[in-house]
């Protein structure tokens, strides 16, 4: 049997799939609601082991960031939460603290977390001064026992000739290392060079962890790199940082601009060699060349 | 054998003014467009002269037509598949657009709105393609009457195997001569352009032979460009297809002569069906030079032959057809008169357009005389001439004037039979034939035993005379085009069952009607 189309049972029919829809709608938004509002109240532990591990510790030393024990001693927690928030801006205003700090660290920024409440923050510091005192307890993935890094799978792994355990994209996609052998990589990122240089090794393995940047998050959040793979890559860029500094200057990607300039030389004269009896120029010109040109 | 029909032309030279409304008749049809401006479908030529594009008959410069291998076999010039593979992303021997002329328009508006001034106003000339003020540097007839004789018209490309003598004295003022050439698309029975096309869009119709390009096949290769050895195929560069003459197929189909053969003002132009054996098309094709054009002549056939009929109605050729090649005014000309050639035969392809050799421009000669006595009847106070030469037109002293004529012969054999001196001369014999015998009807002051040498000399009977000055004098419109019936309704046939839509339709729309939301 065949349904007519009218007017109306088309409007009936829509609100009827409508119906569903909205009810789905409606679950969606209640979980999601209910999701967030979880984070909101997690706890200074989890925060800090979700956010600011990548680049800090609790008395287990420095690394890209400054080592946060006995905070409470040195900044209170209302220039805590400000700087959290937005660590430039602080510096901006005239923090000469803030501003020491900067320049102590390699200059690199602190990524913003302005999506943190305070509530979360305070969390955090009171989550820093609690374990300040029982510094042996601390809570960071280097607790487990360290792994050993393979240099030459770390640059397969780097280049994308081996791809990662979780899939994600490979590191050549958005970063350059200037190495032999290696044809650039992407300029989106950082050039990872001297990376080991400015972070230390231990601060390369946490940002692949923690994931603290932004774009690196969204590649990399729902495709983890395992313990292994990080071991590997920051082998890897320790070894390219180690670099004898002659030897990257002889790059594959140096000889490109030549061989193409090069080779678009040696075609072009193939081709007025094979098409040398072709028609160059139309057969009245000579004509042409006489007459009064007044364009 | 496989007989098929092919709509074919006769232009008769003798009779062709020069005075253009075939081409722009056909510009205003058909290539009056953007991206169109500079083609001309239908052009006409004086010759000698370079042509359009400018010396287009040079195929070592333009590479067009076949040529024939040391094997026998023909290839394509510059074409074909290895040439065209090779050359497919440049092809090297293209026409460029100053070897056919930058169209021009003026600026005509200046001349009425420009405020007062000092100076007249002018119409600058401003290019068609860019739209931007230009130098005129050459137009599709800019050699028309031998103008610019140096530049253009001593470098006709017909002049190989012509001594310098022979050529300077062809451009003494007094000797000086001059015939048309309207070319159009041959529509040829071994088509270079076809064989060229790497996208496979250009195909001679089964049911009439015209050769045409789908517009929606067409890649833009511009090969056919190239192959076309009378440079008839053009590049549009706003749509980035090829087009070319499509002998008005929609007016043929209605039964309506081209739009140049219609409005030519000579009616010079003759169209009608010959039939052919298009099995032997290759063999024909291959053929060495001197048999090329009897070889063509040999396989369009007899439409009167019994079993020729019989073999085309088994092929399909409609009734109307066959009895429509039986009226044709081109099997006349081609066949049973021998009257008319092919133009360059030796580029292979088989052209369908058939010219009559034109006798015009050699008929008279100049000789030196003492015109004392005629001057002296003259009245005192009339202008006397000094010149001591005669303009002599009389045809008493025929076959003395064939020898001293003022063309060289080799040249018109060059056009038109691929260097056969014999075979023009045989033409204009029997024109010149024709011409004494109606002389001797109408005016009646040649004597009849001269009359029976000279029709006996062109091997030809004075009823023949008198049938071709009637078709060439006194044709009537349906005489100069005997056009068939188009039959669409059976190749409709043979492609869809028409009861599907009988009943159905009536107010036509092409698209189905999108309805609903």
């Amino acid at each position: 049997m065949k349904i007519r189309v009218t007017p109306t049972n088309c409007i009936h029919s829509f609100l009827k799939i409508n119906k569903f829809f909205v009810s789905v709608f409606l679950t969606v938004l209640l979980n999601s609601f209910l999701f967030s509002t979880s984070l909101f109240a997690q706890s200074g532990e989890a925060a800090f082991k979700e956010t600011c591990i990548a680049c800090h510790t609790i008395g287990k030393g420095k690394l890209i960031g400054p080592d946060l024990a006995n905070i409470q001693e040195r900044k209170p927690v209302d220039w805590f939460i400000k700087f959290v928030k937005s660590s430039q801006t602080v510096i901006k205003n005239g923090d000469k603290y803030a501003d020491s700090l900067f320049k102590a660290y390699n200059q690199i920024p602190m990524p913003d977390h302005a999506n943190l409440s305070d509530e979360t923050i305070k969390g955090i510091y009171a989550y820093i001064t609690e374990h300040s005192n029982s510094s042996a307890t601390t809570a960071t993935a280097t607790t487990t026992e360290p792994l050993v890094g393979n240099s030459d799978r770390g640059k397969l792994l780097f280049v994308g000739k081996i791809r990662f355990t979780n899939n994600g994209a490979s590191c050549n996609s958005c970063h350059n290392v200037d190495v032999k052998g290696f044809i650039s990589g992407g300029a989106l990122a950082k050039d990872l060079t001297h990376a080991v240089t400015r972070l230390s090794e231990d601060g390369v393995a946490g940002i692949i962890s923690g994931l603290p940047f932004p774009q690196m998050k969204e590649t990399y959040n729902s495709h983890p790199v395992t313990p292994q793979e990080i071991a590997d890559l920051t082998a890897f860029l320790a070894t390219v940082n180690e670099q004898d500094p002659d030897v990257r200057t002889s790059s594959i990607s140096n000889y490109l601009l030549g061989g193409g300039i090069g080779g678009i030389i040696i075609l072009l004269g193939l081709y007025s060699f094979f098409w040398i009896k072709r028609k160059k120029q139309p057969v009245n010109d000579s004509v042409f060349d006489r007459q009064i040109q007044s364009y | 054998m496989d007989i098929r029909s092919q709509i074919a032309m006769v232009f008769h030279l003798d009779k062709c003014i020069g005075c253009h409304t075939c081409s722009i008749a056909c510009k205003n049809i058909w290539t009056d467009r953007k991206g169109a401006e500079y083609m001309w479908w239908n052009n006409v030529e004086t010759k000698p002269g370079t042509g359009y594009p400018s010396k287009w008959e040079d195929q070592g410069i333009y590479k067009g037509g076949w040529e024939k291998n040391k094997d026998g076999n023909i290839n394509l010039k510059g074409a074909g598949k290895r040439r065209g593979l090779t050359n497919i992303f440049y092809n090297p021997n293209l026409p460029v657009i100053d070897d056919y002329y930058e169209p021009f328009t003026y600026k005509y508006l200046d001349l009425i709105e420009s405020p007062e001034k000092d100076d007249q106003p002018t119409a600058r000339p401003v290019s068609l393609i860019t739209g931007k003020p230009i130098d005129i540097k050459m137009g599709p007839n800019w050699d028309d009457d031998l103008s610019g004789t140096p530049d253009y018209a001593r470098n006709d490309p017909n002049f190989k195997n012509i001594s310098p003598e022979e050529k300077e004295v062809m451009f003494q003022l007094e000797k000086m001569a001059f015939f048309y050439l309207p070319r159009i698309c041959n529509h040829c029975l071994n088509p270079a352009c076809v064989a060229s096309c790497p996208s496979g869009a250009i195909y001679k119709r089964g049911e009439d032979g015209v050769v045409l390009i789908n517009q929606e096949v067409c890649r833009a290769w511009r090969m056919c460009v190239t192959a076309c050895p009378y440079k008839k195929s053009y590049y549009n560069w706003h749509t980035g297809k090829s087009e070319k003459c499509i002998l008005c197929y929609p007016r043929m189909e209605a039964g309506l002569a081209p739009a140049c053969m219609h409005s030519c003002v000579g009616r010079i132009r003759y169209l009608g069906v010959l039939l052919y054996d298009a099995s032997k098309i290759e063999e024909t094709a291959k053929a060495d030079e001197k048999d090329l054009i009897q070889k063509q002549l040999d396989i369009i056939l007899n439409p009167f032959d019994e079993n020729v009929i019989r073999e085309a109605k088994k092929n399909g050729v409609a009734d109307s057809t066959i009895h429509a090649a039986q009226n044709s005014p081109i099997y006349r000309f081609v066949k049973e008169w021998k009257l008319a050639l092919p133009l360059h035969p030796e580029f292979r392809t088989l052209p369908m357009l058939f010219y009559v050799p034109p006798l015009l421009p050699v008929m008279a000669t100049v000789k030196k005389t003492d015109n004392a006595e005629q001057q002296d009847k003259m009245h005192p106070i009339a202008k006397k001439w000094e010149d001591n030469w005669l303009y002599d037109t009389s045809t008493k002293e025929l076959w003395g004037t064939l020898d001293q004529i003022r063309f060289p012969l080799k040249y018109i054999a060059n056009l038109f039979s691929a260097g056969d001196e014999e075979l023009i001369k045989e033409k204009w014999k029997k024109l010149m034939a024709v011409r004494i015998h109606r002389r001797k009807v109408t005016v009646g002051d040649i004597s009849d035993e001269k009359v029976t040498e000279t029709l006996r000399d062109a091997n030809m009977t004075a009823e023949e005379a008198d049938a071709i000055y009637a078709l060439t004098s006194l044709p009537k419109f349906e005489e100069r085009f005997v056009i068939p019936a188009a039959h669409r309704e059976q190749a409709i046939e043979m492609m869809d069952f028409t009861g599907d839509t009988k009943g159905g339709t009536g107010f036509g729309i092409k698209k189905p009607v999108v309805r609903g939301i």
